[in-house]
């Protein structure tokens, strides 16, 4: 045997391969924050926080967003949206710092500081959400491949391969700079919704007034809110963030360009979002009934409003939605599961360390694709309650990670200030009252109008 | 691909791979070395703490029922 591997033994002992990749990238950082090149820093510093708003806006919130514009318009939900958004970014902010100031990934530290107990409920929460909603991701690459004439199975499985591919380059740098350059074509929505000749005065009116709601408050409304406050904010964010916030290195004389980062993403989302809502407006002015369609019927129904081009576009963005959404949330089911067995829970682990991690970053991915393949399988059924499960499970979620923002034992002086907590504490009530509400809808249906 | 040309592939692609380790020490800060983290320990949960958790736990349960009962009922209609 050569000398190298006994090398490679000695170093993993002391400074793992993973280590020199993350020091490596600080470096970079190092040297832009002292020589003040400040654009550059920014550029190096972007990332999770970018992801994990386009990587939310996947396939079943564009969908949600879609039907939102079909069924009512321009109006009410234009603001909304913008608000859930916001909402986002005072939750995804938090995990930043939680992640700068601890260096632990989220699962890693509730299983930490609130045991195994607490941390196995968490874990639930996540595996289901995560699997569900993976299903959907590749529902999405499937309808939006779909509207191009390729097969379910090709569709399926090409995307999966990229995913494996992007993994297997063993490196956190890359794989964030790979999933951003697709992540920015979210924003395909913006000249689809420019296709449709929106009226100008009708979309600025529309935040102003929060209207107009045609049909006023009616059980298929509050369905549409609860649908698009799941397009927003849910529990695999919260864990995504705070473990890429992790892998990628940050300290805390990041946080500042970790909420930029954070903002930046979540205007882009909601952007890309908007656009969804404005450039399916035109099958609202039209009474189209879109109330059973998928990705791809979207697209097909657009074509006289917004044209081939237009109507390719939007399939483009389903199967973007989709693609990233796979990626990022793949991740951060492969983190949360190395954090909670104490195992290599990075991008930059090597092949040999970090098997578990990418074994299962691929199988969760490949259990998905798989679902999606399987005959008869009930998809449009995933579909339609993925981001409803999404909200239910977030107060919990959300409890957790104020718990742990406020704990100073870790957190120091960047714990939670009173505003901080203000806004943390009102989103929370907002997501219980919203699925209070929803259950009082569903109980009771009778209520509400339909 | 064994073990040392996996090994030797990373590095030689690291390319900035010194033959001292302390610019790797001097980059990173000592809890982001991935065996040197030292552990916070478990935090004592406050009887408040304690009954909210479970609160939405049964929060959740509750929900969750609620959804199965929205499925059955869309199911119904449909059928």
């Amino acid at each position: 045997m050569s000398k190298l591997p006994m090398d490679i033994d000695t170093m993993t002992a002391s400074i793992s391969l993973e280590d020199i990749k993350r020091a490596h990238d600080r470096r970079h950082v190092h040297r832009l924050r002292t020589g003040r090149r400040r654009w550059p820093l920014l550029w190096l510093l972007i990332g999770p926080g970018i992801l994990v708003m386009l990587g939310e806006n996947d396939g079943p919130s564009m969908i949600s967003y879609a039907t939102t514009g079909a069924s009512y318009g321009i109006g009410f939900f234009l603001p909304f949206i913008a608000l859930t958004f916001a909402m986002a970014f005072v939750v995804q902010e938090m995990t930043v710092r939680l992640g700068a100031v601890t260096k632990r990934g989220h699962a890693e530290l509730i299983y930490e500081r609130f045991g195994r107990f607490w941390g196995f409920f968490a874990m639930g929460d996540l595996t289901l959400g995560n699997l569900l909603t993976l299903v959907t991701e590749f529902i999405a690459i499937r309808a939006g491949l779909g509207f191009f004439g390729v097969p379910p199975a090709l569709a399926v499985l090409g995307a999966l391969l990229l995913n494996v591919g992007v993994v297997l380059s063993r490196r956190y740098w890359t794989w964030e700079r790979i999933v951003l350059g697709l992540a920015i074509f979210n924003v395909i929505f913006v000249p689809v919704a420019i296709l449709a000749h929106p009226v100008a005065g009708d979309v600025i009116r529309s935040f102003f007034t929060w209207g107009p709601l045609p049909g006023g408050v009616t059980g298929g409304f509050v369905l549409l809110v609860m649908s698009n406050i799941g397009a927003t904010v849910t529990p695999w964010m919260l864990f995504f963030q705070q473990s890429a916030v992790v892998d990628k290195g940050m300290t805390t004389a990041d946080i500042r360009h970790g909420r930029i980062d954070t903002a930046l993403g979540a205007i882009i989302a909601a952007v890309a979002a908007i656009a969804t809502v404005i450039a399916t407006a035109p099958l609202f002015l039209h009474h189209v009934d879109a109330s059973s369609f998928q990705g791809a019927d979207f697209a097909t129904a657009l074509i006289p409003y917004v044209g081939n081009i237009g109507a390719t576009l939007f399939a483009l963005g389903i199967f973007e939605a989709g693609l990233v959404a796979a990626l990022t949330i793949s991740l951060s089911s492969a983190y949360a599961f190395g954090e909670v067995t104490g195992s290599a829970r990075s991008l930059n682990s090597s092949l040999r360390g970090g098997w578990p991690f990418y074994a299962v970053l691929i199988a969760a991915a490949a259990i998905a694709a798989v679902l999606v393949l399987i005959p008869n399988a009930p998809l449009l059924f995933i579909t339609l309650i993925v981001n409803v499960i999404a909200v239910l499970a977030m107060p919990p979620a959300i409890v957790f990670l104020l718990l742990l923002v406020n704990d100073r034992e870790i957190m120091g002086e960047h714990a939670n200030s009173r505003l901080a907590n203000v806004f943390g504490i009102g989103v929370t009530v907002f997501l219980v009252l919203a699925g209070l509400g929803y259950a009082l809808i569903t109980v009771f249906p009778k209520l509400l109008p339909t | 691909m064994d073990h040392e040309a996996t090994c030797m592939t990373e590095i030689v692609e690291l390319n900035t791979l010194d033959s001292s380790e302390s610019w790797v020490h001097d980059v990173l800060e000592p809890d982001q070395f991935t065996g040197s983290k030292i552990p916070y320990g478990r935090r004592q949960l406050s009887r408040g703490t304690i009954v909210l958790l479970w609160a939405l736990r049964l929060y959740v349960v509750f929900m969750v029922f609620i959804v199965g009962l929205a499925i059955w009922n869309t199911l119904h209609t449909a059928g």
